[in-house]
């Protein structure tokens, strides 16, 4: 099932891109599995196609993003089409579906962004329906945007309504929100983060915040970039984002069936029980810089699962801040979602060791001729592809067989209403040039910390401070003070969990 | 893309009209692409008419006097502007000298007899009768923008025209073009009256205020008397070969041709000697640094509609006082720079821009930014390969130094353009929304109450208007000034919360700090000496 993907101003653009990208890009061996033979037979290595919930393929074999690009200024949007873009070597984006409004930008008001004229929600709603007529049915669209400046937040809020109005019976909608750094280059920041959380509350089904200040402490922590820019962050975002959206199976058989692989709306439903806590956020293990992944050697338990759960324990999203002495959840979640991808897909020592490759192969048979799908026997799981090689791995490197109860309750502190409060899912493909990785969407009271920054905004509007801007374009004082509320009702609730 | 018409009124606004499109031509030659053209006939490399350049400039098709878009080769440049005097001097110099070709006669709109240094006289007289012509000419440069964005008015307050025709307009472009910011670059005479040949001067400037702070959406005050001293330092600093400020006009625009034109003409433009040369060129430093970052690639692109929205927190204290760094000429800083890694040039930049010297209004004695409360700040810098983390840990200083107000903690603006200025290879503008904008106010009261207490000349506004109007514009300009005084308490905790004490030898911001007096939280702000 497809789903489309909306990017919204330049920094929804960026990571569109970013993450389109990372889906497409296919695994790279990590440096240490390239021997003179597999490097000299990796042309023949066939390339895993991108996931086709987010990208179409044209009858030339190209494969074209699911995907409406709508901006305020040009230049972010032109880089996107760009065919020679680098990032996007593996993909291109529909020429046809930009959208780039004049009226002199958002000016970085919400509130400008949100009341766009009629007339550019409709063109870029003509957009977004021509994308759908591609396919039978949509269920789920993913909308990317900023929450600090003008365009991104206004008019990502004001599409996200339109599509609820319009679609919203049918197609779950899941945004993807990157929240500003604290001091940030937008004076009125908050005031548009808390417009924008408020409003996608109202019409949004789940809602993924990833903040700036996180991802900018990873690049420097952990991929040890000393100055990262926007690029760095992005790319990092990117790769965080498409690790848990990408293609991944509940079990071995449906990943050889290259059937039932989980889509956006089985994500979101099964991450938003309750349309009361829509916030989530999102861990990924490992984040490492480039020259060290050769050198690592974890073994799924301790080096991903275990990781991802003090992190969760802790609250914390990054693994260098992990507390290890916390014995007891800090916390109480709703649901949580893992994903494990890796040891498979990479060429490895011999060419009769590419078991990974295999599944590929027989999975493309299976859809290439689906009526006779015949399930194919999972290959003998004791012999993980990796045993033969040279180096001793533990047994359990099978990321099927990997043991994730520490996530299911009572070993996880959830909710007592959701039965069903955690879902595992993997792929035998690698993720990049990760050998073993892990993603992980909680949807947990460890988004309070974000939603204290509202205060901020308060603060500023106590002293009315740069409210006639917004008055200007139709959000005044009662619009604040229903948007507030809104928050406080859901910081409350969030509070609450675990009391 | 976006685009901005520029209105310069009156004889300062036409000086410094000119001053700034010798040097917005000059930066486009400096950074324009030149790629063969093949269309007729003959094969040629021609500059491209880039999304930049449609910012300032139109590219007009001569023979079929169509408009050509972005992309296309430069065939004959138009500034977006209009150009109005209510004499015909400087007009005149302008449409005979080097720059001429950048204007059309329509785009001019001129008188003969001039406004008398009346304020009333521009404003009532001639904008009743130039309203309509103006709004023609007005529409006439905004019907073929893609998508305007704001207006630019250069004018003087001291004078009759710039400051009553200028905020007429202002008006009337309110009125008729809601939506698009209103920019106004204004000269304020010198606050100790000292230099100032106009006897009405602060009548003007007081009642053009009024109509700046109800009309405008942003105010960039200079002053007259710190312009001239700038340009003093300036010159005297360059030595006699001033090797930097050497732009003819005419040079520039072949060079952005392509080369077409044999260079014409030398640097005619100014009338009254280099003094004022260097004084309009500061100001047009400022304004192609204001807009640099809209027209030029960058990691962090500031639109002007933004800086409107981050640096104006309520409506009526739109007043963002200017500073520029480095202030000295080319060399000095080519010289200081050198070897300079970039966080070391950064902070450099940084403490130069907040130090007094850079200010372009004057500033009260023992007044500075240190010690006023900042209401919001926009820090924009220009350079190639100046990383956003040297920049941000050097806000991150100021906003624990300066008096930030309770509600506007992370007060700062910033912009970050690729493209360096013409006459450095890095430097910062910042703009200041802060109380230090009485250090202009408060002088410039006293110098109106004293003419105004004798009821002198009064009766040359009446022969136009209603004498109210002087009380009217007084009583704001005196509300604004305590508006500025309390804005840092507003809301409901109160109470500017002071900023760290002087930390020794890191940051020198004022030279005549004395000990760090009226630096304390809350404390008793400075003496304005009159």
């Amino acid at each position: 099932m497809p789903t489309l993907t909306i990017q919204v101003g330049q920094c929804g653009n960026q990571l569109g891109s970013s993450i389109l990208s990372s889906l497409a890009s296919p695994s790279v061996p990590s440096p240490s599995s390239l021997t003179p033979t597999s490097l000299s037979s990796s042309a023949s290595i066939p390339v895993p196609p991108p996931p086709s919930q987010f990208f179409r393929q044209t009858q030339r074999g190209t494969n074209v993003a699911r995907a409406v690009l709508v901006d305020t200024e040009p230049k972010v949007v032109e880089r996107c089409l760009n065919p020679l873009d680098p990032s996007a070597a593996n993909f291109r984006y529909s020429q046809n579906n930009s959208c780039i409004i004049g009226a002199g930008g958002a000016a970085n008001n919400w509130a400008r962004g949100y009341s766009s004229p009629e007339s550019v929600l409709t063109s870029t709603m003509e957009k977004v329906q021509s994308e759908l007529e591609k396919s039978d049915y949509t269920p789920a669209v993913h909308i990317l945007h900023s929450c600090a400046g003008g365009t991104g937040s206004g008019l990502g809020c004001a599409l996200t309504r339109e599509y609820n109005d319009e679609h919203g019976s049918k197609a779950l909608i899941f945004n993807t929100i990157i929240t500003p750094f604290e001091t940030g280059e937008v004076i009125v920041q908050d005031y548009n983060a808390a417009l924008t959380l408020s409003s996608l509350n109202d019409f949004s089904d789940g809602v993924l915040c990833i903040e700036n200040e996180v991802a900018s402490r990873a690049c420097k922590k952990l991929l040890k970039i000393e100055h990262p820019g926007v690029k760095d962050l992005n790319g990092l975002i990117g790769d965080s984002v498409a690790s848990i959206i990408g293609d991944s199976y509940t079990d071995l058989q449906s990943f050889n069936n290259a059937a039932n692989a989980m889509q956006m709306d089985d994500i979101l439903r099964h991450m938003v029980p309750n349309s009361y806590y829509k916030m989530m956020s999102l861990r990924m293990v490992p984040m490492m810089p480039e020259r060290s992944v050769e050198f690592t050697r974890d073994t799924w338990e301790s080096g991903v699962v275990k990781r991802l759960k003090q992190m969760h324990r802790c609250g914390t999203p990054l693994e260098c801040d992990i507390n290890w002495r916390k014995e007891e959840d800090v916390g109480a979640s709703i649901s949580n979602f893992l994903v494990l991808r890796g040891d498979g897909g990479l060429p490895r020592m011999g060419d009769e060791k590419r078991t990974g490759i295999l599944h590929l192969e027989r999975r493309r048979r299976a859809t290439d001729n689906s009526t006779a799908a015949l399930p194919t026997p999972p290959p003998n799981s004791k012999t993980p592809p990796k045993a033969a090689s040279a180096k001793k791995l533990p047994p359990t490197s099978d990321v099927w067989s990997v043991d994730c109860s520490s996530f299911s309750s009572p070993n996880t502190n959830y909710v007592d209403w959701n039965n069903d409060p955690f879902k595992v899912t993997r792929s035998h493909v690698n993720f990049k040039r990760y050998e073993k990785m892990g993603g992980l969407l909680t949807n947990s009271d460890s988004c309070l910390k974000l939603l204290e920054r509202v205060d901020n905004a308060k603060v500023k509007f106590d002293a009315r401070a740069y409210v006639h801007q917004y008055e200007a374009y139709g959000v005044g004082v009662d619009e604040f003070e229903a948007a507030f509320l809104n928050l406080d009702e859901t910081r409350a609730r969030y509070r609450n969990l675990s009391k | 893309m976006r685009e901005i018409v520029t209105i310069q009124v009156g004889q300062c606004g036409n000086q410094i009209g000119r001053s700034f499109w010798s040097r917005a031509l000059h930066e486009h030659a400096a950074n324009s692409t030149y790629v063969e053209f093949t269309d007729d006939g003959g094969d040629r490399t021609g500059a491209v008419f880039s999304e930049s350049m449609s910012t300032f400039f139109r590219n007009v098709d001569m023979t079929t006097k169509g408009e050509m878009a972005p992309g296309s080769e430069i065939r004959d440049l138009k500034a977006r502007a209009c150009l109005i005097d209510m004499e015909d001097g400087v007009l005149s110099e302008t449409m005979r000298g080097p720059l001429k070709d950048l204007f059309t006669s329509a785009q001019v709109m001129s008188d003969v007899s001039g406004a008398g240094n009346n304020w009333a006289h521009g404003f009532y007289e001639y904008g009743g009768q130039y309203g309509d012509q103006f709004l023609e000419l007005v529409r006439s440069q905004a019907e073929p923008c893609d998508s305007l964005q704001s207006f630019f008015l250069m004018h003087s307050l001291g004078g009759g025209t710039g400051s009553g025709l200028g905020t007429k307009l202002l008006e009337l472009l309110k009125d008729n073009y809601d939506g698009i910011y209103r920019f106004a670059t204004s000269v304020l005479p010198s606050s100790s009256g000292e230099g100032d040949d106009v006897i009405t001067s602060p009548y003007n400037s007081v009642l053009a205020l009024n109509q700046l702070t109800e009309h405008a959406d942003a105010v960039l005050p200079i002053d007259n008397a710190r312009l001239s001293q700038l340009s003093t330092r300036i010159s005297k600093g360059a030595g006699s070969g001033g090797g930097g400020g050497d732009h003819a006009a005419g040079n520039a625009s072949a060079a952005v041709k392509g080369k077409k034109k044999k260079s014409a003409g030398k640097r005619s433009e100014g009338g009254a000697g280099g003094g004022f040369d260097e004084m309009n060129n500061v100001v047009a430093r400022l304004l192609t640094d204001l807009t640099a970052s809209m027209r030029f690639a960058g990691d962090l692109n500031t639109d002007l509609n933004e800086i409107t929205t981050n640096l104006v927190p309520f409506p009526r204290m739109h007043y963002l006082c200017p500073s520029l760094a480095p202030m000295g000429p080319t060399t000095h800083h080519a010289h200081r720079s050198n070897g300079m890694n970039s966080s070391v040039l950064v902070k450099s930049l940084f403490r130069d821009c907040f130090s007094p010297e850079s200010s372009l209004i004057s500033l009260g004695e023992g007044c500075n930014i240190r010690n006023s409360s900042v209401l919001a700040c926009g820090v924009f810098v220009r350079g190639k390969g100046i990383p956003i983390s040297d920049v941000n840990s050097n806000v991150a200083r100021l906003q624990s130094e300066l008096r930030m107000p309770r509600w506007n903690r992370e007060g700062f603006k910033i912009g970050l353009c690729d493209v360096n200025g013409l006459d450095h290879q890095s430097s910062i503008m910042s703009l200041c929304n802060s109380e230090i904008i009485n250090s202009v106010f408060e002088p410039l009261t006293e110098r109106f109450y004293k003419l105004y207490r004798r009821k002198a000349n009064v009766h040359h506004y009446t022969q136009f208007c209603d004498g109210g109007i002087f009380d009217e514009a007084i009583g704001n300009l005196e509300d604004l000034i305590e508006e500025y005084k309390g804005a840092g308490m507003r809301g409901s905790g109160g109470g500017v919360e002071g900023g760290l004490p002087p930390r020794g030898d890191e940051l020198i911001w004022d030279v005549n700090e004395s000990g760090g007096a009226g630096a304390g939280a809350g404390g008793k702000r400075r003496e304005v000496a009159f």
